[in-house]
């Protein structure tokens, strides 16, 4: 060191010193990041892949249609089957996979129309807007007016007073409102934006525009809408209504509601409030599920924000876990968290959830300065027995439609089969 | 003596390289905000690079070939330790602005998953052996440093040769176009080293191998251009 001193050479012998404590601090990081990425690619290669990782630009499965996946190549969209053939050719701007009926809307420079699921043009593309359809009726937007009309192209209802529609979850039924634009509810006139309901089969006004915000919403007999009370803008709470479209639960006040689904609706009350238009000044709720008579499941959990039943579970989470609860309230199976979880994105479908139990990101930083720091989601797929079918490994995974999903891996996606182990 | 050589090069363009540092901070915060202030983002850019040049030249020429050289050139330090502390300065300089530009793009790139995550796993679905992955990021890292220290040894080669010319009219023009061919001679040489490596080896299962070789190469370059400016120093001035 003396040498080293006298010879004027400390600033390089220091920086060799920096320089090589990084090398041997990269060294370690890469290394143990190397062996977890070898473990994970170990169990990817394990999978049963449909269609394998990078295949195509991006995979999306249609959400009522087993098998089916939209995929982009060259950004465009076309269709793909369950063994990642090409069904309809990849040359869409869009491709809805939401519809549950055979025509598929899609877009083509700028114009939207319909698919059938051979990828012939069923309905040409004409359209500005299209909604999926909805058993034998879809939604369009033709010449600035929607019309609604029939699976051949034909016009069922013409809307000659030139309303602003929106398609609902049951056939032949739909949402209109006497605004100009999708955006009224956000003008000062709201009563604009109240919706109303028309049976377009028999072009009869079955719910005028002049209570609910929204009601769009239909499942298991009820209506799930929402209202402001008072005339207030400030908060909506939710009203069911039956099939007759009087109010089902009449005396009972909710703060936050889901649809009715395998018997249950997740809500939250107001409690201590006698009716809608009696609010007290400091609200506070309870979350529950609530069946088709009104009487709330008895539980000793914590039921906030719960998810939707579904395969006769329904997922929550707290601080410490996320959990799945039975139609009778009781805990089915927890899986405690490794970090800042997400929560299941979808209900069990076919038997498995999608859920990531890692890290989900944060963020620091103030207003435009705010950054997110790197994702690192494990997303898995859980049986209902919670166990991992497949380990949480993946950046995004889909719901499981006909026992096949979409993942995302390294910025790949792929098509898994999912089974129980 | 060599600390105080490397010392003074720190203090001779510190102003136009702690600028550059400096605007470059400000362009990152710029692209943070994004919109319209990425346009001053890359205004900043583009001005940290002008101060980087203005930084280069006072390094490499006016302490070398301008009136201040009289004062630099009296220091009780060897040629060679001439050309080496300006050459670790320079190096200096330019590993910390480029490390700031990679580190702020990585950052970025980073939001969507885990950059070092995802390049790890895409060496290994290529087939790069997971035990050898450490050691490539080490080498990687090694070959950034000497890319910089080659960079600025090729820099200060250009401007020692293109003055030791003689040539008294369009100097500029003539330290530049040197600039040009010295450094398309240099990057020649490497692309040839690599192609030759490439033919040799096969690029993914021996990519640790190669990246290897082609650090000795960039090192054995470096040494060339450093050897060849303190040959043309002392020959063409006889400082020594």
């Amino acid at each position: 060191m003396k040498r080293t001193s006298e010879a004027g050479l400390k600033i390089p012998v220091i920086s060799l010193i920096v320089l090589i404590g990084i090398s041997i601090l990269i060294l370690f990081v890469t290394d143990s990041m190397a062996e977890k990425k070898s473990e994970e690619l170990e169990v990817i290669l394990e999978l049963d892949w449909a269609i394998p990782l990078g295949t195509y630009e991006y995979i999306e499965p249609f959400r009522n249609k087993p098998g089916l996946f939209a995929v982009r190549e060259d950004k465009q969209i076309g269709v793909a089957g369950k063994a990642g053939d090409i069904i309809i050719p990849c040359m869409y701007d869009h491709i809805s996979t939401g519809g549950e009926a055979e025509l598929i809307s899609a877009s083509l420079q700028d114009k939207k129309g319909y698919l059938d699921e051979r990828g012939g043009v069923a309905l040409p593309f004409i359209f500005a807007e299209t909604f999926d359809f909805c058993g034998e009726y879809a939604l369009v937007s033709l010449e600035g007016r929607y019309q609604v009309i029939g699976t051949s192209g034909e016009v069922v209802y013409e809307n000659r007073e030139g309303y602003q529609m929106y398609p609902t979850e049951k056939e032949g039924l739909f949402s209109f409102w006497k605004g100009e634009s999708l955006h009224d509810e956000w003008n000062d006139d709201v009563k604009k934006a109240y919706k109303g309901l028309i049976d377009v089969t028999t072009d009869t006004i079955l719910v005028k525009p002049d209570t609910y915000q929204e009601i769009f919403h239909y499942s298991e007999g009820f209506w799930l809408t929402s209202l402001y009370p008072q005339e207030s803008v400030n908060m909506p709470v939710y009203v069911f209504l039956d099939e007759s479209f009087d109010e089902a639960f009449p005396g009972k006040v909710f703060h936050e509601a889901r649809p009715f689904s395998e018997g249950f609706a997740a809500v939250s009350l107001v409690q201590g409030a006698a009716d809608r238009e009696n609010m007290p000044d400091a609200i506070s709720v309870e979350w529950g599920y609530m069946d088709r008579e009104g009487r709330m499941l008895e539980s000793d959990l914590d039921l906030a924000s719960g998810d939707s039943f579904s395969n006769g579970l329904a997922g929550l989470f707290n601080s410490k876990c996320l959990f799945f609860i039975n139609t009778s309230g009781e805990k089915v199976f927890e899986i405690r968290r490794e970090g800042n979880f997400k929560f299941a994105k979808e209900a069990f479908q076919e038997g498995f959830a999608p859920v990531a139990t890692k890290r989900s990101g944060s963020s620091f930083g103030y207003g435009m300065l705010r950054y997110s720091m790197p994702r690192s989601e494990g997303w898995g797929y859980v049986d209902k027995e919670g166990s991992f079918a497949v380990p949480p490994i993946f950046q995004d995974a889909s719901p499981v439609t006909g026992g096949l999903a979409a993942v995302q891996y390294g910025g790949n996606y792929g098509v898994i089969s999912v089974e129980s182990r | 003596m060599f600390d105080k050589s490397v010392v003074l090069n720190m203090k001779l363009a510190s102003n136009e390289f702690g600028f550059g540092l400096g605007i470059t901070i400000l362009g990152f915060l710029f692209m943070m905000i994004g919109g319209v202030m990425s346009f001053a983002a890359l205004a900043c850019f583009l001005a940290t690079l002008v101060f980087f040049v203005m930084g280069f030249v006072k390094l490499f020429y006016k302490s070398l070939f301008s009136n201040e050289a009289y004062l630099y050139m009296s220091l009780p330090i060897s040629n060679l330790q001439v050309v080496l502390s300006k050459v670790f300065v320079g190096t200096l300089w330019l590993s910390l602005w480029v490390g700031l530009l990679l580190g702020s793009v990585l950052l970025f790139l980073a939001q969507n998953g885990s950059f070092l995550e995802a390049l790890i796993g895409s060496l290994l679905i290529e087939g790069v052996p997971a035990e050898k992955i450490g050691a490539l990021m080490v080498v990687l890292f090694w070959s950034y440093f000497l890319a910089m220290a080659l960079f600025s040894s090729t820099l200060l080669f250009a401007i020692i040769f293109a003055n030791t010319l003689r040539i008294q009219r369009f100097r500029i023009a003539v330290n530049f176009f040197t600039l040009l061919l010295v450094f398309a001679a240099g990057r020649g040489v490497l692309y040839v080293i690599n192609k030759l490596l490439e033919q040799i080896l096969d690029s993914i299962s021996h990519m640790f191998e190669i990246s290897l070789l082609s650090l000795a190469g960039t090192l054995a370059l470096l040494a060339c251009f450093i050897f060849l400016s303190e040959r043309l120093i002392t020959r063409r001035y006889n400082l020594s």
